[in-house]
């Protein structure tokens, strides 16, 4: 009995070691924290920051690799959820229009949006 | 077997299938993360989009919630860096100072973080001592020529419409499919070293250069780009416009006017782009015509002096190439 004992408690213990190696110290093939990981909002701000900088920038092509990092497919797919939410939810012109015209470039613009394009932002 | 051999082997055998099971079958992922947390590559994008949003939208609140945590070292560098790619295409002055005043917060420093805040500059400007004529000594071997002719150094180039106090010194045409014009904006100064004067051209920093056409305008500011000359400035130009350079402000006469011509044949395809070394001269080397165009007038003398038992001086003042 106390050697079952012994040898479920060296189990336990081993598990316990691994765990900590495994996940804390020294964790398999670190994996890359990308933009995808953020919080909900956080990744709304990065939808925003995104079509604010193009407004800047105007390059679309970087705009669109700053959006594949959502990992989503289509990669468009959180730049229009997230303007027809800020729509329906009838946010500042002002927020939703940068918005609009990085969908309207990447042309997967709604009936929903057409109303916001040239708002002046 | 003891109580301990059968634990150790417990040990071991939880330890190879916990690592087992941590490394391969449920490996760390995260989740509901924040920037601080992104890689490098995606930490410094999202400083440069947030610097971009700042310069927009000048909302320094919501910049200060966006950057909360972030190395500062790499917020500064991000906004100096996006304060460099909006004064190279030519930003409005507002979106600069927001850019330069973000910066600045977060301790950076630099040619244009300084411009654009409104700190002291030590243009070097202040400090120089320019020549006050183009005088050129030479002091040849003990054998002098006794008919030496000396080249004019200065063959000013009728096209070039030039005001004070500015001369463009050198052009250098070459041929390129984007054709692009590039100005060097230098100063003339006299330094003694030991002993003997000397002159030397020095680039002027932080001098905003304009180039205007008939549809627009781009601005640059000298030296921030300090690899290629303190004074040095570069634009893209397209073939065929017709383009005026001025410098400091873009009002009066043009420094230069110049349209993107296509190379010559002989020169291969494409446009020609141009090189100019611009000198920041005192008012009294040139003069102007009721036109308002420069009338160059070098002054060189060549001294040749030998001290052998013949010392003859030779002064050459060359008439300059109309």
């Amino acid at each position: 009995m106390k050697r079952l004992v012994g040898f479920l408690f060296g189990i336990a213990a081993g598990i316990g070691l691994a765990m900590l190696i495994g996940w804390n110290l020294f964790p398999m093939a670190r994996q890359e924290v990308t933009p995808a990981s953020m919080r909900d909002d956080y990744q709304a701000e990065y939808v925003r920051l995104v079509a604010l900088t193009y407004r800047a920038e105007g390059d679309l092509e970087l705009a669109a690799r700053r959006l594949r990092a959502l990992q989503t497919d289509p990669y468009t797919e959180p730049l229009v959820v997230l303007t027809e939410t800020w729509i329906a939810e009838r946010r500042n012109r002002e927020l939703i229009a940068p918005l609009v015209e990085l969908a309207r470039a990447f042309e997967v613009d709604t009936p929903a949006m057409v109303a916001y394009l040239g708002a002046e932002g | 077997m003891k109580v301990g051999g059968v634990f150790a082997i417990g040990l071991v055998l939880g330890l190879m299938g916990g690592l087992i099971y941590t490394w391969f079958v449920a490996p760390v992922s995260y989740y509901d993360t924040y920037p601080p947390l992104l890689e490098h590559r995606y930490r410094q994008d999202w400083i440069h989009m947030t610097a971009w949003a700042y310069g927009l939208d000048g909302n320094w609140e919501r910049t200060e919630t966006r950057l909360l945590n972030l190395p500062r070292a790499e917020v500064a560098s991000g906004a100096a860096g996006a304060l460099e790619q909006a004064a190279a295409q030519g930003r409005p002055v507002e979106v600069l100072q927001r850019l330069a005043e973000l910066a600045a917060a977060y301790g950076a420093s630099g040619p244009a973080v300084a411009v654009y805040t409104g700190q002291s500059l030590t243009a070097e400007s202040d400090v120089t001592q320019p020549t006050s004529t183009a005088t050129l000594r030479v002091l040849p071997t003990l054998t002098p020529t006794p008919s030496p002719t000396a080249p004019p150094v200065i063959t000013p180039t009728p096209v070039i419409t030039e005001t004070a106090p500015f001369r463009i010194i050198t052009q250098t045409l070459h041929c390129d499919t984007s054709p692009s014009i590039a100005l060097s904006l230098e100063i003339s100064r006299t330094v003694t070293q030991r002993g003997r004067e000397r002159e030397e051209r020095v680039g002027l920093p932080m001098r905003e250069v304009w180039l205007i056409w008939e549809e627009g305008a781009d601005r640059a500011i000298t030296g921030l780009r300090p690899e290629e000359g303190l004074g040095y400035v570069d634009f893209a130009v397209k073939p065929g416009l017709s383009y005026n350079l001025y410098i400091d402000a873009p009002s009066g006469p043009p420094v230069f006017v110049v349209q993107v011509e296509p190379c010559p044949p002989t020169e291969g395809t494409g446009w020609v782009s141009r090189s100019l070394v611009v000198l920041a001269l005192p008012e009294t080397m040139a003069t102007s015509t009721p036109e308002g165009s420069l009338i160059v007038t070098p002054e060189v003398t060549t001294t040749l002096t030998a001290t052998t038992t013949l010392t003859p001086t030779l002064t050459v003042s060359p008439s300059p190439t109309p």
